[in-house]
């Protein structure tokens, strides 16, 4: 075989290595999110990809949309009067900043359960707890 | 690993509508419009739009940025968070505008698809240039262009690897033979119906086992494809 020959094989093993990428990102957009939570994680990639969006909001130098003041978390007598999306909403955005809260909300979700609207009145809580300690001993 | 392979095709429908809108198809006419005026445009996300979608996407959503930014990245020896953070950076930034009608992460898919690549081409292609100024005078500069094709040897490793890599995803469903036939198909080209009626299966029988297919390669090559 000449080294063209060759060099075009290789070529084609790599387009071919290629569409099977694509393959499976096709898989990846497709399968249910519940199924994709179920699966084996070992690197915990929803972690590294929130650190990635991180590095690129400080990059970037835009403010990240959690810390304006429009959605400053309530006081905690208040949690309980979201409404149970925006309380899961709430939870996502502060699971988004607190990775031990993430490992916990994560280990739920890898159960494969959905969480109930009272456990996520619970997390938000618990969360909130926390923080007003840090704040009391911060002096803040 | 340093290969890299060609440009994806960005075949699938929902992505490759976001990589090329009509009125984007001008580098020009991009350039014209400049950054006061790009948020306008009704049809697209603002920057600040796409930021908060991104914020608020729930973990399924992040894993499987990441789970797609690994699936490109395994044969290219890319690092999948580089790539993923920036995807991230050119969509908070306006270089890459997310159509309202596309779902967020898909967007992000194809802008990931997109950057490896170009990363990839790149790679093989650009020289290293550099302007250097031995006597310290701007009348003595020099441009160098470091020649980066590779050298006889670097091809033959870049061949007997793209070979090695093949060979290794085909081995592995050696015990299996429709995957085996599929993932075979795949790499020769084979898409959609075609390779459906390959192994004779309905589209549930094929996204299953395109879903294990994905799933053993996963496994076996959590990061790189590697024998």
């Amino acid at each position: 075989m000449t080294g063209r020959g060759k060099t075009g094989k290789a070529n084609r093993e790599r387009i071919g290595l290629d569409r099977l990428a694509e393959t499976l990102v096709e898989d990846i957009l497709e399968t249910p999110a519940a199924d994709l939570l179920a699966e084996p994680d070992d690197e915990d990639g929803a972690a590294s990809a929130r650190a990635a969006f991180d590095r690129a909001v400080a990059a970037s130098g835009r403010p990240r949309a959690a810390t304006r003041p429009r959605k400053l978390r309530p006081a905690l007598a208040d949690v309980r009067a979201l409404a149970p999306r925006a309380a899961r909403r709430r939870l996502r955005e502060i699971v988004a900043r607190d990775p031990e809260g993430a490992d916990e909300l994560s280990a739920a979700a890898r159960a494969g359960r959905r969480l109930s609207d009272e456990e996520v009145y619970g997390m938000l809580e618990r969360f909130q707890e926390r923080h007003a300690v840090e704040r009391r001993h911060d002096g803040r | 690993m340093r290969r890299a392979g060609p440009p994806a095709d960005n075949r699938q429908g929902n992505v490759r509508d976001e990589a090329a809108p009509a009125h984007r198809s001008s580098k020009q006419g991009r350039e014209a419009r400049g950054l006061q005026t790009r948020d306008t445009d009704p049809s697209q996300l603002t920057r600040t739009a796409i930021q908060t979608e991104i914020e608020a996407l729930p973990d399924a959503g992040w894993l499987r940025l990441h789970k797609v930014a690994r699936a490109l990245c395994r044969h290219t020896g890319v690092d999948p968070d580089d790539l993923l953070q920036e995807a991230f950076q050119r969509a908070l930034g306006g270089s890459r505008r997310c159509p309202r009608h596309i779902d967020v992460v898909a967007f992000l898919a194809g802008v990931m698809r997109s950057i490896a690549s170009d990363w990839c081409k790149a790679r093989r292609r650009r020289p290293e240039v550099s302007l250097t100024a031995p006597t310290g005078g701007v009348d003595g500069v020099v441009v160098r262009v470091l020649d980066r094709r590779p050298d006889p040897l670097e091809s033959l490793a870049g061949e007997q690897e793209a070979a090695s890599m093949h060979q290794a995803v085909i081995e592995l469903f050696a015990d299996d033979p429709v995957p085996r036939t599929l993932v075979a198909g795949i790499l020769d080209g084979l898409r959609g119906d075609e390779l459906r009626s390959l192994a004779s299966l309905s589209e549930t029988e094929f996204a299953s086992k395109r879903r294990l297919i994905r799933r053993r390669i996963d496994k076996a090559f959590p990061k790189e494809l590697k024998p």
